[in-house]
């Protein structure tokens, strides 16, 4: 099977090369002293090297077994808000309808003027 | 009595008599009696008014041949031009007729006014549909002197409205006939002298007139019946601010206020939201706020502000960049810019407090120990300061009991996995009672602990556990990957994929599919992983994952023991190359697996190739190798060298070009290596590469001697044996050994090098040895047939025997020249010594056979 990088690091599956960097930091502390983990480093060190080197999306990866393959605890909170909704934009709503309401009259008006226009005789000269 | 057959017009009258002109230039005096009895004929032509609009017409229509008649149009002319000149009221007739017959010059005789005749223009051209002449002739009446403009622009309202320049104009040509009246008196019943006048200026003044809500009652009593009634309960709903009826026709404003009205009488507009468009932003916000609007509009006849603002307020997750960008919603497009990660951005936009939180909150993620001082919400704090208490207890290997708040926020899990995964992360039994999900977050992390441990089999029974007992659907599958991969790493592929399996039969998932092939890879079963991995190249979508695939399954084939490519693969490479290929190397790749192991699909398939040129030429050329390699077709791979050379000879040769030829060369390399005599079918390729001048001297050289090497041994190892033709030999070895010592003795860059010359010198030694042994076995057959024709020689005419004894030299006597040419080109070269000593008795050989032949060329 294919070495996982991932899970040699203890890393979800698409990590960053950040994340890479911080988990071998956290793994490999005090390894370098210590001649029994000297596979264990070269393990780190190989798979810190994958991740830090890949090219392209992670997701293109075929021959990875894939930690967590399920999202999983989806939901709102603190770190991942809801949208805000906006405020009012403001205004004075009595102005705006009493314009409303002028600008529907004469909407008005001038469909009655016209729809009596088609009533009317031509006019003598 | 006189009876008149013909088409009279009368031109003048008398108290008793009509004069009657009915032929020429001369008119009857007819008494009335008897004109009263004659038939009246219509005329052509437009209703007139006066006597000489009458005549005009007649004479009109007669000119133009619409009237039969046998009198002179001039004369009728004449007469109506006395009639014109009459009193006052035959002038105003004969104008307007004038100006209805289109005879508008004559308007200037009739002794009218000019602001009299400017009025009949203007009038005609109003009635004629000439709106805006009519409007302009008007303008130059005196202001207020005409009140007939009112009645005349009132029939022309619709087209005036059409074009608002225009209906501002008549506006202002009817306002003194509207102005400087009150609308309503005190009592509330219209005052008001001309109360038409006053309603068609409000109508045609460009905004709304104060007094639009009246004006509109006055003018709805001037409909008839229904539409009046409507009309009516309308203009009084707007009045008394009620909501209005229905109202037909594109009334914007109408139909806004109407919407508007319901929903601020509590009602949902949702249904009528695209009526909203002409209902200002404070009225929006205002049905918003109140809860009668919830849907957002799509229409396009909102303007684009007022749109963006409500889609904004109403579905800010939904409301596109662009639309937040209009609506100047910042903190929208900061929360999207956190969730993306995309600092600089965030940093781009305006200073605002949603803004700032989004800036602190993105710190704060990017690293969860600190928690920024400033711009965070108040609420915001105290979670964000228990994460970063819990990862500094971690750091000091102590576990840390969340908090109800941390555990009912999903969100703020993935800061803590590291130290849930570590076990510093507790949850009291109350809690995990009261927030099952975030028990089933904190199990999967203990799960994740023993597979990062390497305790397979404890992660499988622990995952087995979790997704037994928990209710949420995502962790049961998750729990259940972590279960398939601890029995993967466990050695047991087989119940991995049969888990999986089983987990992808409830709910698909790309991921799992992924790691169901991952999975089945292990089993062994080739087959299976093909398949597997056909399901993930079908669930992708994206054309790199579907490449990855590609890769994936071919690597997998390749590291099998199975030489024979799978069915599986073969339609995978099938699909793959029936549809745009991106990466021309991968697109490479496929073909030539394809022309390897799938030739006669190759052959004939319908592959799908981008039109920049490359990856047609590669096509071509792989399709050749694959024809070269079915045996549906009669193609050889000299055809396909053919097509390699070309492609190679062009000036700027694609790089896979380049590096296809040099792997050709190093296949033919190969081939030729083998013993001699057996490498003779390379003859085709190498020709057609060295034909088309893409060999470089050296492989050119070495392939070439090879070539005839090959050839000679191949001939002289037949039953019945043969050599090369003399060409043959020139072409493969002779001048291929002729162009190593002019490059030997050239420029030192030009030099092939000794291991060049060593293989001309083999391969000419080869082929010597072979010749020398046809040669051979020819002196025999020439020796025979020598002496038998000697012995003849007594029964045979003496002429004839030596004109056979001369055809048996001449086909004998080139061979030792031929086998001496072998060994002068090789003079000089890198010989082996094994090589030099055959040249020497060859040579021998020769010369022995040069004396006898030249003894019995002397004998005959």
């Amino acid at each position: 099977m294919e070495r996982n990088p991932y899970l040699i690091l203890g890393l979800e599956f698409g990590a960053s090369r950040e994340e890479a960097n911080i988990a071998f930091a956290r793994r490999s502390k005090g390894m370098h002293r210590d001649p029994s983990k000297v596979d264990l480093l070269t393990d780190l060190t190989w798979a810190l090297n994958q991740i830090d080197e890949a090219e392209g999306d992670p997701e293109h990866r075929i021959d990875l077994y894939r930690v967590p393959a399920v999202e999983t605890g989806e939901g709102s909170g603190v770190l991942r808000p809801p949208p805000l909704r906006p405020p009012a934009r403001g205004g004075d709503r009595e102005a705006a309808y009493r314009w409303l309401r002028q600008a529907a009259a004469h909407e008005y008006l001038r469909h009655l003027v016209a729809a009596r226009a088609k009533l009317l005789a031509p006019p003598e000269a | 009595m006189i009876l008149r057959t013909r088409a009279g017009v009368v031109i003048g009258e008398s108290a008793h008599t009509v004069s009657l002109l009915s032929k020429d230039a001369r008119a009857d005096e007819t008494p009335l009696a008897d004109f009263e009895r004659m038939q009246p004929l219509a005329v052509p032509g437009p209703p007139v008014f006066g006597a000489a609009g009458r005549l005009w017409r007649a004479a009109g229509a007669v000119r133009v041949g619409q009237l039969n008649a046998a009198w002179d149009p001039r004369v009728a002319e004449g007469a109506a031009g006395a009639f014109a000149a009459g009193d006052l009221g035959a002038r105003r007739a004969a104008a307007r007729d004038a100006l209805l017959l289109a005879m508008d010059g004559a308007l200037d005789l009739l002794g009218l006014s000019p602001t009299e005749a400017l009025w009949y223009r203007a009038h005609a051209a109003v009635m004629g549909g000439r709106i805006d002449l009519g409007v302009d002739l008007l303008s130059r009446l005196p202001n207020g002197a005409y009140p007939a403009v009112v009645p005349l622009l009132a029939t022309a309202v619709p087209r005036l409205l059409a074009e608002p320049r225009l209906a501002a104009r008549a506006a202002m040509l009817v306002a003194p006939f509207a102005a400087g009246r009150s609308v309503v008196s005190a009592d509330g019943t219209p005052d008001r002298a001309w109360p038409e006048a006053a309603e068609l200026h409000g109508a045609l003044v460009p905004t709304p007139p104060p007094d639009a809500v009246a004006l509109a009652e006055s003018a709805a009593t001037r409909l008839d019946g229904q539409e009046q009634r409507i009309a009516m309960v309308t203009a009084q709903a707007l009045a008394r601010e009620l909501g209005l009826p229905r109202v037909h026709g594109d009334l914007p404003h109408v139909m806004g206020l109407n919407a508007y009205l319901t929903g601020r009488e509590g009602h949902s507009v949702n249904e009528r939201v695209e009526e909203l468009f002409a209902v200002p932003v404070p009225l929006l916000d205002d049905l918003i706020d109140r809860g009668g609007l919830s849907r957002p509009p799509e229409s396009p006849r909102w303007p684009g502000g007022a749109r963006a603002h409500v889609r904004a307020r109403l579905d800010p997750g939904g409301a596109t960049v662009e639309e937040l960008t209009m609506a100047g919603f910042a903190g929208e497009l900061a929360r999207r810019r956190y969730l993306a990660g995309d600092g600089d951005a965030l940093s781009a936009l305006p200073d605002d407090p949603a803004v700032r939180h989004y800036r602190a909150l993105l710190a704060f993620r990017d690293d969860p120990r600190k928690v920024p001082d400033e711009g965070l919400f108040p609420g915001a704090v105290e979670p964000l300061t228990e994460v970063a208490a819990v990862l500094a207890a971690a750091r000091r290997g102590r576990t840390v009991e969340i908090s109800a708040a941390l555990a009912a926020d999903a969100s703020l899990r993935p800061p803590l996995t590291d130290a849930a995964i570590a076990g510093a992360v507790g949850l009291s039994a109350e809690l995990r009672a009261a927030h099952p999900g975030c028990a089933d977050w904190l199990d999967l992390c203990a799960v994740r602990a023993q597979i990062h441990a390497g305790a397979w089999a404890a992660a499988g029974h622990a995952a087995r556990g979790l997704a037994a007992r928990t209710g949420d659907p995502a962790v049961h599958d998750e729990a259940l990957n972590l279960a398939a991969l601890a029995d993967l790493e466990g050695g047991d592929a087989e119940t991995a994929v049969r888990v999986l399996d089983a987990v992808l039969a409830e709910r698909p998932n790309p991921r799992l599919v992924v790691n169901a092939a991952v999975a089945a890879a292990e089993t062994g079963d080739l087959a299976e992983a093909m398949a597997r991995l056909v399901t993930v190249w079908e669930t992708h979508p994206d054309p790199a994952a579907k490449k990855a695939v590609e890769s994936r399954a071919l690597i997998l084939w390749l590291q099998s023991p199975d030489p024979e490519a799978p069915d599986a693969l073969r339609e995978l490479f099938h699909r793959a190359l029936s549809r745009p290929q991106e990466d021309d190397d991968h697109y490479r790749l496929l073909l030539r697996q394809a022309a390897a192991h799938d030739a006669d699909w190759l052959a004939a398939a319908s592959v799908v190739a981008k039109d920049d040129g490359d990856q047609r030429d590669a096509l071509h050329y792989y399709r050749v190798r694959a024809r070269a390699s079915s045996e549906r077709y009669e193609t050889l791979m000299d055809e396909a060298m053919g097509v390699l050379g070309g492609l190679a000879a062009r000036p700027d040769p694609a790089p896979w070009v380049t590096v296809e030829l040099d792997r050709m060369v190093g296949f033919l390399m190969e081939a030729v290596h083998v013993p001699f005599g057996e490498a003779f079918y390379v003859l085709g390729m190498v020709e057609r590469l060295a034909d088309a001048g893409v060999l470089t001297p050296a492989a050119e050289i070495v392939l070439s001697v090879q070539v005839g090497a090959h050839l000679a041994v191949f001939f002289g190892g037949q039953e019945e044996a043969g050599c090369l033709t003399e060409d043959a030999e020139r072409r493969w070895l002779f001048r291929p050994a002729e162009r190593y010592r002019r490059l030997r003795d050239g420029p030192a860059d030009d030099d092939p090098g000794d291991g060049v010359g060593e293989e001309v010198v083999r391969c000419l030694a080869m082929a010597q040895l072979a010749l020398f042994k046809y040669a051979d076995t020819e002196f025999d057959r020439f020796s025979e047939l020598w002496n038998d024709a000697i012995d003849k020689a007594d029964v045979m005419q003496g002429d004839r025997v030596v004109a056979f004894l001369r055809d048996l030299l001449k086909d004998v006597r080139p061979y030792p020249s031929r086998l001496r040419r072998y060994q002068t080109l090789s003079v000089g070269l890198p010989t082996e010594e094994e090589h030099a000593e055959q040249f020497r008795i060859i040579g021998k050989a020769c010369d022995g056979w040069d004396g006898q032949l030249e003894r019995l060329r002397k004998a005959v």
